[in-house]
């Protein structure tokens, strides 16, 4: 065949893959038949920057039927997920299912968009809030599947969880779609969970409040992933993105098990330099941070790297060479925004990098210790952090199960009683991380190491710390709350929790 | 014994009586005075009785509780509602000769109706001018007391002074507290530090009370309680030190020696009554050795 700037070009040639002969620079073609891809090539000319969210969702043929999804930095900020999903509602579109990497209370309009049918499903990693509580009460028809961080971005990588449109908020964007967290005044931080979105969804739609000349400096996300780009007034809360309490916690108990967990990191003999650490934000997590960072003062210790959300408090430790760098994925308050950006050892990380275990490599398999929180714990240390006593959705995985796989020491730590309930239970409600990956239980009443861990188990004793029996903790939990009567469920399944390699480690039923 | 820290307790909430036991605080008082509403002192005495009888992990702590002042209405009712408890160490609020001594008589009824075989002791708070100056008498008003406890900010209102952080205002009731106690044998616990915040100044404060005599101190948060045990507790040379002076004491006790030498020091009956109270600081059995 003669292609069109007139050379003879055979039809096949042995070894090589199908032949398409050139059809001309601009002309469609060029992408395998083998693996066609449905992202298109933008051509100069061609702007990305459209002037309404309807234009964006007429553009890439939002239709019934679609996977939209949508990220969490904003957490209980976000603007973004209730827009688009409003503008989906008025075009008659219906029978959407929700990726989203994690629904909050800011969520509520979703509960009507369910009654209305113009969405049937949710894959998600985490809910709590109206949304979770009408999927307790079985307002939604099909199971919602609830996923790791890091199994959301296999399930993505994979083609698992399919995505026709992802939606991204994006704090600053350029008009050719490159985008960011750092800048503008709905500023969020890391995009590291919309990285996998970006790169797998068959079309990218930006969604900005803070539109810029091209070229953007600092880059999250490239325009080589992004179809267009909306500007809306505002994109969401800056301060909705605080994850818990800031400040340390002045409970006499939790500042009890940060202590002792603090302990247990010293004893546990990883506290050296090179240290890598995981936690949360909340009150007793920046008072466990605090009492490391102490000991880590007072013995010299330098660390690698902090992982995960991440907090001021850490970008403090990082700022006084406690750690040579902090791996992003989701920043947990301003000032850790700030420090993204100007900081280069402040590395923002994807939700693969982060926690993908079908990866060559991720962040969580490099940790030394996390510490991870629990709602309910049994004698084999499975742990819920899905449900609520009263068995309702009120959570989910988030990178529980990935970092706890991940570390080379994994420590829970709970009050042993919540108000009149225990944490330490004959069968929890759920299991959201298997009880073979968690190593040491904290309790204000005595620390529980997993028999696995005896290695563990006899460091502590040498250290003095309070080791006890899981048992005993169950035991004396029963005694001061009682028995608490067992949760009656119907046979329908209102969720499945998936472990993050996407196997199904246990199903949520509806309460009777 | 009340011992180095001893924490205070509001009994306004189950929490709160329920997690007390897991913070090192030699003593627990629980309290019925000042921090209970007036229209919640039934349901606090109720309250702490129950929990008194279901928790049994407070059976293995050394449970005491601030009873309201003998001036009230309410104290009767108090010791009504625990005398069948296993408490067996009263705090005595706005103590004065006469209100030990009916608190006094008022236990030694309800212990024959009852037939309440523990003994149940008496810590009287000294916390007014008169108090103070007649704390000989207090502590002489009842076979029962095992201590006394200051109580500075009600002393300080009383007396028309100033609290200051430093405490010199203090110095001298800290001191003939201390005085009278240790004359009597017992036990002198310091008011609390009441800035929660100030670690540092809670840590110099108790050093001051225990340099004036004090053996031990209140506790009003349970961050406090390690700052002032480790003030209050002996260090490791006196330890063993007074562990040696017992040893050796009771093989010259055996032989009929009161006096003796050990290591060029002399040691009479008053530094091995000393060495006894340390041990019994720290927990240890006379005849064990560390």
């Amino acid at each position: 065949m003669i292609n069109s700037v007139g050379r003879e070009i055979p039809d096949t040639i042995a070894g090589f893959k199908s032949m398409i002969p050139f059809r001309g620079a601009f002309e469609k073609g060029g992408s395998s038949p083998d693996f066609p891809s449905k992202k298109t090539r933008l051509l100069q000319g061609n702007r990305k920057v459209l002037t309404s969210m309807r234009e964006a969702l007429e553009k890439v043929g939002v239709e019934s039927g679609m996977t939209v999804s949508f990220h969490h930095h904003f957490r209980n900020g976000d603007y973004v997920l209730n827009s688009v999903m409003n503008e989906i509602s008025k075009m008659g579109v219906r029978n959407t299912k929700i990726a989203s990497s994690s629904i909050f209370p800011c969520h509520e309009p979703l509960v009507t968009l369910i009654q209305k049918g113009v969405v049937t499903a949710i894959d998600t990693d985490y809910m709590t809030g109206p949304v979770a509580q009408a999927v307790s009460r079985g307002l939604l028809e099909a199971p919602v599947t609830l996923r790791t961080h890091g199994g959301r971005a296999r399930a993505i990588d994979d083609g698992d969880l399919h995505i026709d449109v992802a939606f991204i908020a994006a704090p600053t964007a350029d008009v050719q779609g490159n985008i960011n967290g750092v800048d503008g005044p709905s500023k969020c931080g890391s995009l590291g969970y919309a990285v996998p979105d970006a790169s797998h969804a068959d079309k990218v739609v930006a969604v900005t409040d803070n539109l810029v000349n091209y070229p953007l400096t600092y880059v999250s996300i490239d325009q080589t992933h992004i179809d267009y780009v909306v500007k809306l007034d505002k994109i969401g809360d800056s301060t909705g993105i605080i994850s818990g309490t800031t400040a340390i916690t002045r409970s006499p108990i939790a500042l009890k098990i940060a202590e002792y967990t603090a302990k247990v990191i010293e004893a546990s003999g990883l506290l050296q330099n090179g240290f890598s650490f995981q936690t949360g934000a909340g009150g007793t997590s920046l008072a466990t941070a605090s009492f490391v960072r102490q000991i880590m003062k007072e013995r010299k210790v330098t660390g690698s790297f902090g992982l995960g959300g991440i907090t001021g408090f850490f970008v403090e430790m990082l700022e006084e060479g406690l750690f040579k760098a902090l791996l992003d994925v989701q920043c947990l308050d301003l000032k850790a925004v700030d420090s993204l950006k100007k900081d280069l050892n402040h590395i923002e990380i994807g939700s693969s990098m982060y926690a993908n275990p079908r990866t060559k490599g991720n962040a969580v398999d490099m940790l030394d210790v996390v510490v991870l929180g629990a709602t309910e714990i049994d004698a084999e240390f499975n742990v819920n952090v899905t449900t609520g006593s009263h068995g309702d959705i009120m959570g989910g995985s988030g990178g529980h199960g990935d970092a706890a796989e991940g570390s080379k020491l994994c420590i829970v730590v709970a009050p042993l009683i919540r108000s009149r309930l225990p944490t330490v239970v004959e069968r929890p409600v759920t299991i959201s991380t298997p009880g073979e990956i968690i190593d040491v239980f904290v309790t204000e009443r005595g620390i529980a190491v997993n028999p696995g861990r005896e290695d563990i188990k006899q460091r502590l004793v040498d250290a003095k710390l309070p080791v006890v029996e899981m048992e005993k903790l169950r035991d004396t939990a029963k005694r001061i709350c009682g028995k608490p009567t067992p949760i009656r469920f119907k046979d329908r399944i209102l969720a499945v929790q998936e472990y993050r390699d996407g196997t199904v480690i246990d199903v949520i039923r509806e309460v009777e | 014994m009340i011992g180095r820290a001893a924490l205070f307790v509001p009994v306004d909430s189950p929490s709160m009586i329920n997690n007390c036991v897991v913070f090192d605080a030699d003593s627990l008082i629980f309290d019925l005075e000042d921090s209970v509403l007036i229209d919640e002192k039934d349901a606090a005495r109720i309250l702490l009785r129950e929990a008194l009888e279901t928790l049994d992990f407070l059976r293995d702590k050394n449970v005491l509780v601030r009873i309201n002042a003998p001036s009230t209405q309410f104290w009767k009712h108090d010791l009504m509602e625990l005398i069948q408890s296993e408490v067996r160490g009263l705090i005595i609020p706005k103590a004065t000769t006469a209100g030990i001594e009916a608190v006094d008589r008022e236990i030694t009824k309800l212990e024959k109706r009852y037939a309440v075989q523990h003994r149940i002791s008496l810590v009287p708070i000294v916390e007014t001018a008169l108090a103070l100056e007649t704390v000989d008498q207090i502590l002489n008003s009842s076979k029962r007391n095992i201590g006394i406890l200051f109580g500075a900010e009600d002393y300080a209102a009383d007396m028309g002074i100033q609290r200051t952080k430093e405490g010199e205002e203090i110095s001298y009731a800290r001191s003939k507290l201390a005085n009278a106690a240790h004359a009597f044998g017992l036990e002198a616990i310091d008011t609390p530090f009441t800035d929660m915040q100030d670690t540092e100044g809670l840590r110099k404060d108790a050093a001051r009370a225990k340099m004036l005599g004090m053996t031990g101190k209140t506790a009003i948060h349970p961050k406090q309680i390690d700052h002032i045990r480790s003030v209050f507790t002996p260090t490791q040379e006196e330890i063993s030190q007074a562990f040696n002076v017992v040893r050796v004491a009771r093989k010259n006790r055996e032989r009929g020696v009161g006096t003796f030498s050990l290591d060029g020091r002399m040691i009479d009956p008053a530094v091995i009554a000393r060495s006894r109270f340390v041990l019994k600081l720290i927990g240890a059995e006379e005849g064990s050795s560390k």
